[in-house]
């Protein structure tokens, strides 16, 4: 064989080799990439609070960037297999070859090589011939692949992370279900005793009413599974709804019927039949409008007035009508959806001003106590609500209620209802719900102070004394919240003022400079602390 | 291994390896410079010597006309030598019949071997009458040009410390050597040996290597055909555009303090001595190991610093080992 053939030969042989080393690095190189990938990932997702890991996957969350690697690496060497040129520059790169393989390469290429060039290739082929030159491309571990004990690493880190904060979150989750459980087991009762009375009754409202404390009951529910402050939850739960019964215990506007009616009656005139069709229309503002500019009209106006004037006769004798089938309706006992609009409006401030107070004096009772009181004031809530529902059924019963008998919310405290529950929905007074007497007394510094009496006024920041001086300007920034005052002062400086130097500075510095002259003359001084103060006095010598 | 080379190859490392070893007899301690100046002689080079004096400059130069049996003259350069002093001049000759006409006297600078000693202290005019014959291996007097003897190598020394009255070499003419080689106060050992040789009855005789200049003539042409490839010629390239400040290959310290890098020439000292440094390694063909070996004695007069490299006392030395660093064969 010809020292060329044969130095070729060998390098083709090598390129295996060489791709083999490089489908190994390049696997190990792909799968730190995909590590890396998978931890980005992990990590967006541990980020993101939502990640529960599973621990049976973890064997093949740690498999796929391997298989992803060896894939990749195919897919690279199968596009990258090493030429010969580059297996021989690694040969040469590689050992002391004196760069015998890229010079045999060139000369084999040539298809016409004088003497001395075969010559070369002859030595080097009895060179590569002595040699084992699968030494010169040892097959090695990639140096990449230790590096991949640093993403598993960083997703163990990130497991273990999210397993325990899915712990502690899961742990605040039972703890905050089981913290307003029985808030939301009074509501879902006071919503069915609601709905009860809504059917009985085929009264849309109790039933929107019974709906709300379900949907509120299932809210506080569905916050408290999620770990969050379920307290927080159901004092905005319970403020929502004190807001929803508040707005369906408010004075109702005119009716459709009553517009209606005041739209007919002014429609009988041609001057009030604009806005009589902008009262049917709903634009009462138009209507509004356009009836005090036909008021103007000195012709139409006494006309106007006096179609106004029945209108409203009439109106005020429907309403007139209507408020006393309501008190009738009271008076038999029919007034039971306002009271109990009422109770549960009253019965929602208590709670929601419990709420408040605990949030606000933060150490000034329990969160056990707080519930306590909750419970204790929704117990009260539906006790009005199970009071009202007897008085409905004796109502029903034909019996009215009994003169001895106290009316809901006029009950004693403490004492039970006919099973047995308390309704207690009135407070001492200038107590809170859950506070004990004598804790409604607030600390200015949040604790109470040492006795002595520092001034003799009753401000807790003393007497207020007088300005520093007349440009002193002080203001009173009242708190939002109002949790007390505040003072502030802007002080000017004392150099405020357009003072200018009346002597000019030259002046003064002729007359500073002789004398500090004659001071660094003087003997006591040591020569080189008199270069000092000469460069000193220089320093400050005014500009010509 | 072909029949006809073979021999002739061996008979180059032969021929090579006895010069350097008569030679070592007479000069102690200078391995590097006696294999620097047989590199130069080999391949139609010229060396610059740098050392102070009495450190056998003369004596290398004198050794080397005895070894190769060719012919040796020397000329010391002083202020007043005139280039006709070097070159030659013609002269009326007057013959038997009366007749005169113009003869050509040749001066000493043709001879095979050349030593212009301190030639720094020339004035640049005579220093310029060296550049013809170093380049064009001829001279021209009176419109006549005469061919000089080859192989003809110019060895000029010049004295590092004594700079008043002297004549720096112009660039021009430095780039004229193929090497500038710098001659070394000997150790304390190589100091021993020199007074042995020198001081005792018995001194050592230096045998003839070479017959003639024909036989140095032909084992240049075997120098000449060692194949080079262009991966391995490229690393020469990268090394002489190392010199140049505004190449992007350049070094920090020849972006610092080079003012002007190598010329071409450097590149050509630097693949022509390889060659023979591939030769005496037993191979066939050139490495980049070559090249760099010859890298610091190829290039070190062909950098001129600025200034700043100037007053700071860097060397171009410091130049080409960070090159050769940045650029490793």
């Amino acid at each position: 064989m010809k020292p060329a053939d044969e130095i070729l030969r060998t390098l083709r042989a090598l390129r295996w080799r060489m791709a083999l080393g490089d489908f190994l690095r390049s696997a190990a190189r792909a799968a730190l990439f995909f590590f890396g990938v998978l931890v980005v990932f992990t990590a967006v997702a541990w980020w993101r609070d939502g990640f529960r890991p599973d621990l049976t996957a973890v064997p093949i969350a740690l498999t796929w960037p391997f298989i992803f690697g060896v894939a990749a690496a195919m897919l690279i060497t199968a596009l990258k297999f090493p030429p010969q040129e580059r297996v021989a520059r690694a040969l040469d790169a590689a050992g002391a070859t004196r760069d015998r393989f890229v010079t045999a390469l060139r000369l084999a290429e040539k298809s016409h090589a004088d003497e001395f060039e075969r010559t070369a290739l002859a030595e080097i082929a009895a060179w590569a011939r002595a040699r084992k030159l699968g030494a010169l491309l040892p097959l090695r571990l990639p140096r990449e692949l230790p590096w991949i004990a640093a993403p598993v690493a960083m997703l163990a880190l990130l497991w273990w992370s999210a397993m325990n904060a899915n712990a502690i979150k899961d742990a605040r989750a039972a703890q905050e279900t089981a913290a307003i459980s029985s808030t939301a087991k009074q509501l879902d009762r006071l919503g069915a005793a609601a709905d009860i009375l809504a059917q009985e009754n085929d009264d849309k409202l109790l039933k929107l009413v019974a709906d709300r404390l379900r949907q509120s009951a299932e809210q506080m529910r569905a916050e408290a599974s999620e770990g969050k402050d379920a307290h927080k939850a159901a004092l905005r739960e319970l403020a929502q709804l004190d807001d929803f019964v508040k707005d369906l215990r408010r004075p109702e506007a005119a009716t459709p019927d009553e517009l209606k009616a005041l739209a007919d009656a002014l429609a009988k005139h041609e001057q009030t039949r604009e806005a009589a069709k902008d009262i049917a229309g709903g634009n009462l503002a138009e209507a509004a409008k356009k009836l005090a500019e036909t008021a103007k009209d000195e012709s139409s106006a006494e006309q106007v007035n006096a179609t106004l004037k029945q209108a409203l006769d009439h109106l005020a004798e429907r309403r007139e009508e209507v408020s006393k089938q309501i008190e009738k309706l009271q008076q038999a006992g029919e007034g039971g959806r306002r009271d109990l609009l009422k109770r549960i409006a009253e019965a929602l401030n208590d709670l929601a001003q419990q709420g408040k107070n605990v949030a606000r004096d933060g150490k000034g009772s329990p969160k056990s106590e707080q519930k306590k009181m909750t419970d204790d004031d929704l117990r009260r809530l539906l006790g009005a609500l199970e009071g009202i529902k007897d008085q409905q059924q004796r109502q029903q019963e034909g019996d009215g209620p009994q003169g001895g008998q106290p009316q809901p919310g006029e009950q004693k405290e403490g004492e039970a209802n006919g099973d047995g529950k308390v309704a207690m929905l009135n407070f001492p007074t200038g107590e809170k719900p859950g506070e004990t007497p004598g804790e409604s007394i607030h600390f200015p510094s949040g604790k109470p102070g040492n006795g002595t009496d520092r001034d003799t006024t009753k401000d807790p920041f003393g007497a207020k004394s007088a300005a520093p001086n007349d440009a002193a300007r002080k203001e009173q920034n009242a708190g939002q919240l109002g949790e007390g005052e505040s003072l502030s002062a802007l002080i000017p400086s004392a150099a405020a003022g357009d003072e200018k130097a009346v002597r000019r500075y030259r002046e003064l510095y002729d007359a500073a400079a002789f004398a500090a002259e004659d001071a660094v003359t003087q003997e006591n001084i040591p020569l080189g602390a008199r270069f000092l103060i000469r460069r000193y006095f220089q320093a400050i010598r005014p500009k010509q | 291994m072909t029949d006809s080379l073979e021999p002739r190859l061996a008979q180059f490392r032969t021929t090579f390896r006895r010069i350097q070893s008569e030679m070592a007899k007479m000069i102690v301690g200078q391995d590097d410079v006696i294999e620097s100046v047989l590199v130069a002689l080999f391949t139609g080079g010229h060396v610059l010597l740098e050392g102070v004096p009495g450190l056998g400059k003369t004596m290398l130069v004198r050794t080397l006309g005895e070894a190769v049996n060719l012919q040796f003259s020397r000329i010391q350069f002083t202020p007043d030598l005139m280039p006709a002093d070097i070159v030659g001049t013609n002269i009326i000759h007057e013959d038997e019949h009366g007749r005169r006409t113009f003869q050509f006297r040749a001066g000493p600078v043709f001879a095979n071997l050349l030593l212009a000693d301190e030639i720094n202290r020339a004035t640049p005019k005579t220093q310029s009458a060296l550049l013809e014959a170093m380049q064009e291996a001829h001279v021209t007097v009176g419109g006549v040009r005469h061919e000089l003897p080859q192989p003809f190598l110019v060895l000029a020394t010049q004295n590092p410390l004594e700079m008043e009255g002297t004549y720096p070499l112009p660039e021009a003419q430095l780039d004229r050597f193929l090497f500038k080689v710098k001659v070394r106060f000997p150790s304390n050992e190589e100091l021993h040996s020199i007074l042995d040789r020198t001081t005792s009855a018995h001194s050592p005789r230096v045998e003839k290597v070479v017959n003639d200049a024909a036989e140095v003539l032909a084992l240049r042409d075997v120098v000449r055909q060692v194949p080079l490839v262009r991966e391995v010629q490229e690393h020469a390239v990268k090394l002489v555009l190392a010199t140049h400040p505004e190449d992007p290959g350049a070094t920090p310290l020849a972006k610092k303090y080079v003012r002007y890098g190598a010329s071409p020439r450097g590149a050509q000292a630097l693949i022509l001595a390889a060659k023979i440094y591939a030769l005496l390694d037993g191979r066939y063909h050139v490495a980049k190991t070559d090249i760099a070996k010859g890298a610091h004695a190829a290039l070190r007069h062909r950098i001129i610093l600025n200034f700043e490299g100037e007053a700071e006392g860097r060397t171009s030395d410091e130049v080409i080992a960070e090159i050769l660093h940045v650029n490793p064969a």
